[in-house]
């Protein structure tokens, strides 16, 4: 016997009360005084004896009451042993799959039609759990027997597909895990799937079971389903005043269709679809008197097919080009017009660069623009660096570069890093390669490329302690690093963008480190605004402190801290992060490769089947006649009996009562 | 007071009322005097028997002062009832007595009587004693009819409370130690005794020429106790608990106390003692009766 909650024995020391009770009761009968006992007779006594013995009755009753109470809420279970069939005990994993393909036309329905007849078939001494997949594998029942059935239907009833993607080797590889099976039990898991052909791995061979576990593949796709899908919407790279959207799925699903804009909220224009056109295609919306500022914008596909749930597609449009300013030593200089150049050749985000000299740096009002970049951070002293500084404290962000003038300093302005003494410095003179990097930074999106730059000479520094580095030389010198003094950013780069100290300009990899750093710098990077359900999503471009996130039903969906501005959506729309006195928006989409309905072919189905062991080959052997130990709660009955002697004691007492309640005539 | 009937007076509820013992003594017996002379039967009163000539030693309070002025010699007047006994009352103080269901328990009846007793006896001159006896002796005023005697048995008697078990044989050895002159001894208890207890402990007295009287003084409830239903009765004095059914109450309990009363009453007849069962709800003009009865017959 084993005990659920074992510290309720601890209630067992109630059953002193009702002896207590009944001592005291003994002592305290009610009794009347009489003058003399010298005529009474002494036979009474005997009858007096007898009545004691009915209490004893009436407190054994208490007793028990209380017993059956304690055990009962101790929450007692009975091993019993079940015996197994000739094949031995059986796990049954019923995995059903909840991703957003799973919506489209009587899928859901035939899973549950499957996961129950799987259910109803379960006898002897298997056992069966409940799992769900998209993006994660989620235990909704842990194992039972046949008998209690119930719990597994009554987590499955409540049960409804989500939005997310499914991917078929991320599952497979998961199920043994969260499958706890017994010694000589069996692991079957039923995979309750429209075995999209999208959802498998790229390599096949993730599909591989576990060693003693066996698959089995229920295909719950309909017949033949026909899906349209918005795959994209994406601003006129030519005309910023207009937007292409894209579509994409199945030529069938086109005949009858519209794509339908809306900005805001409001439907701006409805275009109906030409059937038989190649797919994908593209549509082309002019956006009339759209103002600055962000707008949310839905494309969607009017009526419904077979999967509506990818009907939709929603993009937030940014009309606002942010200033760069340039700080340089000469506007005609090297470093100077790489940079304009590199600024300037990026569709999005589209910067509005300025050039200016370190002395205009105190008459600027550097709070109009987005960041600031120097090309020699040597070029700042007195006044400007101070003006820097205080931008940058105040919540701006800075792109400093460190080249001949800087190399003359024993400390970097506005960084406070120091310049290095020692070995460290005699070889900032020889030329140097890339070594150890940060790829988790935005900023180093291309690791490959960034060593085959060479760098002939850098400046030596020693960040600040604070400093988190992004970049180093081979030789551990640290090539770029992250500030945040105060609430603002702080990227320093220990080398110049001219082409004397390194031939980083002349790298494709140049335009998008200028783009990447300005944008992450201005905190205006497209791909931070958007989403895929189910994929991690961080917000750390958007806003520097913690924030409320709201899904597009508008429930609060998450909490975002200081340190982590990590969330998984789970729906589709337009995901809002509230703090700091102002909001942002997210735009959310489905993964598109669940709007490919396309099923895995029967090749593909035998290949994955014919990955797992030959039935007979299971790795135990199980004897004949083993079985599992099953605990079956007791608490039910004994809390029964406990209701029939609760019932039955007032009677009893009152029994008692009817000798007691002498009156005087 | 002048309002309610003389005999009125005489019930234990009204008795109970009275604020002192005093005031009860006096209460019933001038109510019960008064009873008296309506009736033709009983000519006894304070009756006057002669004159005597006055003589050193006696109490000058008698002298009647108007053959003083008729005759200018001091004589004293002398009632039949002077030529009577002195008065000792033995008073049950055990915890039985302390027993009662109605508006006076058997103790404070018995206190009523004993009252009554000593203010009719010094209202004859009587030497009056009280003794308060348990299982010894209680409390004890040796017989005196000089003026605040009957404050002073009245005061005992009101500072009396129920005591412990009876013993009958230890409290009369002590009582006999202190009559040594022959007189009358009211005894007033329930008599919760062996039979066999109250004869060794009258019988000497008796045999020493004491008057015995004894008044037995009980409960209604303890002559015919009734219950509908099973009862568990606690003895007062011995603590022992017993349940009994109200058939056994209704028959044998009834058929043991009479035989008990007989065999009282047998003891008490066999050493020449009056016997008077008192109940507790009855007028005390019964009790006081019998005395003067007896004493009438004990004083010729």
């Amino acid at each position: 016997m084993s005990w659920l909650a074992p510290w309720f024995l601890a209630g067992l020391a109630g059953i002193a009360l009702p002896i207590w009770l009944h001592r005291f009761a003994r002592k305290t009968d009610q009794k009347h005084q009489f003058a003399s006992s010298m005529f009474l007779e002494a036979s009474e006594i005997r009858r007096n004896r007898r009545r004691e013995i009915r209490y004893w009755l009436l407190l054994a009753a208490r007793v028990l009451l209380v017993l059956l109470l304690g055990l009962a809420f101790a929450g007692p279970q009975l091993r019993s042993r079940v015996l197994a069939g000739p094949q031995g005990a059986t796990l049954h994993a019923i995995v059903l799959d909840t991703s957003m393909s799973m919506h489209q036309d009587g899928a859901w329905q035939r899973a549950r039609e499957q996961a129950n007849a799987l259910i109803g078939a379960l006898k002897g001494a298997d056992r069966a759990m409940l799992l769900a997949a998209d993006y994660r594998l989620r235990v909704l029942q842990e194992p039972v027997f046949a008998g209690d059935a119930g719990q597994l239907r009554a987590a499955l009833q409540t049960l409804e597909p989500g939005y997310a993607r499914l991917d078929d080797g991320a599952m497979v590889a998961g199920t043994a895990a969260r499958c706890p099976t017994a010694p000589g039990e069996h692991l079957v898991v039923h995979f309750i799937t429209d075995l999209q052909q999208s959802a498998s791995p790229l390599r096949f061979a993730d599909l591989a079971p576990p060693p003693g576990v066996r698959f089995e593949l229920v295909d719950v796709a309909p017949p033949k389903a026909a899906n349209l899908h918005v795959s994209g919407v994406r601003e006129d790279a030519r005309d910023p005043g207009a937007v292409r959207i894209s579509v994409d799925g199945d030529a069938a699903a086109l005949a009858k269709r519209e794509l339908v804009l809306e900005v805001n909220g409001k439907q701006v224009e409805r275009r109906p679809l030409k059937a038989g056109q190649p797919l994908p295609l593209e549509e082309r919306f002019v956006l009339n008197d759209l103002g600055p500022g962000e707008h949310r914008l839905t494309a969607r596909l009017e009526p419904a097919d077979d999967l509506p749930e990818d009907d939709a597609y929603y993009a937030l449009l940014r009309h606002v080009e942010p200033k760069v300013l340039v700080i340089a030593a000469s506007n005609d200089g090297d470093d100077a017009q790489y940079l304009r150049a590199a600024l300037g050749a990026l569709p999005q985000p589209h910067f509005s660069v300025e050039t200016a000299q370190p002395g205009e740096l105190a008459k600027r009002q550097l709070g109009d623009f987005a960041a600031v970049i120097v090309s020699d951070a040597g070029l700042l002293s007195g006044t400007p660096a101070d003006a820097l500084a205080k931008y940058v404290q105040g919540g701006g962000a800075a792109l400093l570069t460190l080249g001949a003038r800087a190399a003359q300093l024993d400390t970097i302005p506005v960084s406070g890093a120091k310049r290095a003494r020692g070995d460290a410095r005699q070889q900032a003179d020889q030329p140097a390669r890339v070594g150890e990097m940060e790829l988790s930074h935005p900023v180093l999106r291309e690791p490959g490329t960034w060593r085959q730059v060479r760098f002939l000479k850098h400046v030596a520094t020693v960040p600040p302690a604070q400093a988190h580095v992004l970049m180093r030389f081979t030789n551990g010198t640290p090539l770029m690093w992250e500030q945040a003094p105060g609430q603002g950013r702080l990227l320093v780069f220990a080398s110049p963008l001219d082409r004397e100290w390194n031939d980083l300009a002349i790298h494709p990899l140049f335009v998008r480190f200028v783009s990447e750093a300005t944008a992450w710098l201005a905190g205006t990077r497209v791909t931070a605004a958007s989403g895929t359900v189910g994929a991690m999503l961080d917000a750390s471009n958007l806003r520097h402190g913690g924030a409320q996130v709201f899904d597009p039903r508008g429930q609060r969906a998450s909490m975002l801290g200081d340190g982590d501005l990590r969330w998984v959506p789970e729906l589709p729309g337009f995901y809002e992060l509230r703090g700091g006195g102002h909001s942002d928006f997210v735009a959310v989409n489905p993964d598109p490769r669940e709007s490919r309905l396309a099923p895995l072919d029967q090749q593909a189905r035998d290949r994955w089947l014919a990955l797992q062991p030959q039935p007979g080959a299971a790795p135990v052997a199980v004897a004949a006649d083993s079985g599992s130990e099953r605990l079956v709660p007791v608490w039910f009955w004994l809390l029964l009996a406990a209701a029939a002697l609760a019932f039955l004691e007032p009677l009893v007492a009152n029994y008692h009562l009817n000798i007691r309640r002498e009156q005087r005539a | 007071m002048s309002a309610a009937p003389a005999t009125s007076l005489l019930r234990p509820e009204v008795l109970a009322s009275l604020s002192s013992l005093e005031l009860v003594a006096r209460s019933a017996v001038e109510g019960f005097f008064q009873g008296l002379h309506r009736s033709p039967r009983f000519g006894f009163s304070q009756e006057f028997a002669e004159y005597k000539a006055y003589a050193e030693g006696d109490d000058p309070r008698f002298i009647d002062w108007n053959v003083f002025a008729r005759t200018e010699r001091t004589y004293i007047k002398r009632y039949l009832g002077d030529t009577n006994t002195r008065l000792m009352i033995a008073l049950d103080v055990s915890a039985s007595m302390g027993y009662g269901n109605g508006a006076v328990n058997k103790l404070r009846y018995a206190k009523f009587l004993a009252a009554a007793l000593a203010y009719m006896a010094l209202q004859q001159h009587d030497p009056t004693g009280l003794i308060a006896f348990d299982s010894k002796i209680r409390s004890y005023r040796p017989p005196s009819s000089r003026t605040g005697s009957l404050s002073a048995i009245l005061h005992s008697l009101d500072s009396l409370e129920a005591g412990s078990q009876t013993n009958l044989d230890e409290s009369f050895r002590q009582l006999r130690e202190h009559c040594q002159r022959r007189g009358l001894v009211a005894v007033i208890s329930d008599l919760y005794c062996d039979p066999e207890a109250l004869t060794r402990a009258v019988q000497p007295l008796a045999w020493r020429g004491h008057d015995i009287m004894i008044f037995q003084v009980l409960d209604r409830s303890e002559l015919a106790p009734h219950w509908e239903e099973s009862v568990l009765l606690e003895d007062v004095e011995s603590g022992q608990q017993i349940e009994v059914s109200p058939d056994y109450l209704r028959t044998t309990y009834r058929q043991r106390f009479e035989a008990h009363l007989a065999r009282i009453r047998e003891v008490a007849a066999r050493h020449r003692a009056d016997h008077a069962m008192l109940v507790t709800d009855e007028p005390l003009d019964r009790a006081l009766r019998e005395y003067l009865m007896f004493r009438h017959g004990a004083g010729r």
